[in-house]
């Protein structure tokens, strides 16, 4: 069931707000021994809402779709008087003491919060493999990750817990699980959704994201959620417009750019034949594809990757003398990140900007250009490399491969899930810097006419 | 050239040596900044977002 299914239905009287959160809390109790989704769980809070929802709407209160919908938080926002953990040892007894800004909007647009989800340690990793909390497990195959670093934000979505959860994406921890897990994972433009009292690991890559299992659905959270926050210095004071997709919404004549090198490099058999199936289905919608000459993405990453060791490691430094509280993946990347020179770390700053003005140029022929999200479906828990093509690839740098750049760039990106076999991959939409609605649209398109 | 990192306490030779990859791939890339020239160094993502 949607969200935009299950307010029809709140409204109608067939359901009510309490049995959603009560159906809710079944599945969560369900899933939770097989998939690890979930490190606090929210009940009591979830049914005080839920009843709030209910005695609303029957005095004839309406927040609108997002009105008595359970949802859940990735770790890393703060709610007041609730536990936020980071995904750290460090902070695994820290007690949020103020509410973050998403937490604030979603709680006015009246949805139901349910609890908060696993996440990589410190969102620093894709593995979600977290040694504090346990791994999150993927719903298709719990012998693989989620994908992260908002894995259990993934598996609460894709397996049935809740309707929407809350990710972040520094280097793709959207999208990423989106693709393994098989939900839909939308990176807003940076700036689009206010940060406040979201954790930060990379100041100047980070993003509040979206994870549900409708495309539309992700239209309906990114209106409740995006707009100007005072106290994010990076908050955009552009107007917000109405991202829901015209249900009549066609792609006829739309121009869909296709990344002529790179983004097409090195997939996974399965992972190539999903693309181009989708590519094949888009243009029997009536998208014209173009071919695009982009920067390659390669050389945007090593800047992404460079910026985010020295901004991890600058956040983290009044915690590094406690090694023994670190994972040993996320201590490396901590080490290697006080090593990055202040030349180094401005120099890929101005970079960034060469090669956002570059990248620009694509939108003269494309309204969105499509790529794959990810190389390869999701790994086994505990793999730590990957064959692509003819070489053997880092877990981390494949699964980062294809989606990073749009954190560099701060572009709009949505991954949609394909079913190029018996697990999920895919396609990822990228836009201009604030056509979330072109991206939603396209995505909505597709996404209707492929039944997922 | 590298020998301040090897200096720094508790830094692991594999961290060196990861971080000097990672530079090495930097390298190439800042021949595209000219001596002088534009882009200036600006930390607000929404603000070279034209914001």
């Amino acid at each position: 069931m949607t969200i935009e299914t299950a307010a029809a239905r709140l409204r109608a009287r067939e359901v009510s707000a309490v049995e959603l959160a009560q159906d809710s809390l079944r599945r969560i109790r369900e899933e939770q021994p097989r998939l690890n989704a979930f490190i606090t769980v929210t009940e009591e809070l979830a049914l005080e809402r839920a009843r709030r929802a209910d005695e609303e709407l029957a005095r004839g209160i309406d927040r609108g779709p997002l009105h008595g919908i359970p949802y859940a938080l990735k770790d890393v926002f703060d709610m007041c008087g609730v536990l936020t953990t980071y995904g750290s040892k460090i902070f695994a007894d820290r007690v949020a003491e103020h509410d973050c800004a998403v937490y604030e909007r979603l709680t006015e647009a009246g949805a139901v919060p349910m609890g908060k989800t696993g996440l990589h340690e410190l969102a620093y990793g894709i593995t979600n493999d977290n040694p504090h909390f346990g791994a999150v497990r993927n719903p298709h195959d719990r012998e693989r990750i989620a994908g992260g670093s908002s894995g259990g934000s993934g598996a609460a979505v894709a397996g049935g817990m809740v309707f929407f959860a809350l990710g972040t994406d520094t280097g793709g921890s959207t999208r990423i699980p989106a693709a393994y897990c098989g939900c839909v994972g939308l990176k807003p433009t940076m700036g689009r959704v206010g940060r406040y009292g979201m954790m930060p690991l990379g100041f100047t890559l980070d993003h509040a994201g979206v994870l549900t299992r409708d495309a539309r659905d992700a239209a309906l959270v990114l209106n409740a959620i995006a707009g100007f926050d005072r106290r994010d210095d990076s908050s955009s004071r552009r107007p917000v417009p109405d991202y829901l997709p015209a249900s009549e919404s066609s792609l006829n004549g739309r121009r869909v750019g296709v990344p002529e090198r790179f983004f097409s490099e090195r997939l996974a058999p399965a992972v190539e034949r999903g693309f181009a199936d989708a590519l094949r289905r888009a243009e029997n919608l009536g998208a014209r594809l173009v071919s695009v000459a982009t920067p390659d993405p390669a050389e945007i990453n090593v800047i992404g990757r460079l910026i985010l060791l020295a901004e991890a490691s600058a956040l983290m430094r009044p915690y590094l003398e406690r090694r023994s509280e670190f994972g040993p993946d996320v201590l490396a990347l901590l080490d290697q990140g006080r090593l990055i020179s202040a030349a180094d770390y401005i120099d890929a700053q101005r970079l960034r900007r060469l090669y956002q003005r570059s990248f620009a140029g694509v939108w003269e022929r494309a309204d969105v250009i499509f790529t794959a999200t990810t190389p390869i479906e999701a790994p086994r828990v505990g793999q730590t490399t990957v064959v692509t093509g003819d070489a053997e690839e880092d877990v981390r740098l494949a699964s980062t491969r294809l989606v990073r750049p749009f954190n560099v760039l701060g572009l709009p990106a949505i991954s949609i899930p394909t079913m190029p076999g018996a697990l999920p991959a895919g396609l990822q939409i990228v836009g201009k810097a604030f056509d979330e609605a072109e991206v939603l649209s396209v995505a909505a398109r597709l996404f209707t006419a492929w039944a997922i | 050239m590298s020998d301040w990192k090897r200096d720094i306490p508790n830094i692991p030779g594999d961290a060196v040596k990861k971080v000097e990859e990672i530079e090495a791939s930097l390298r190439p890339l800042l021949k595209q900044l000219a001596h002088g020239a534009q882009p200036a160094l600006i930390l607000s993502e929404s603000a070279v977002l034209g914001e």
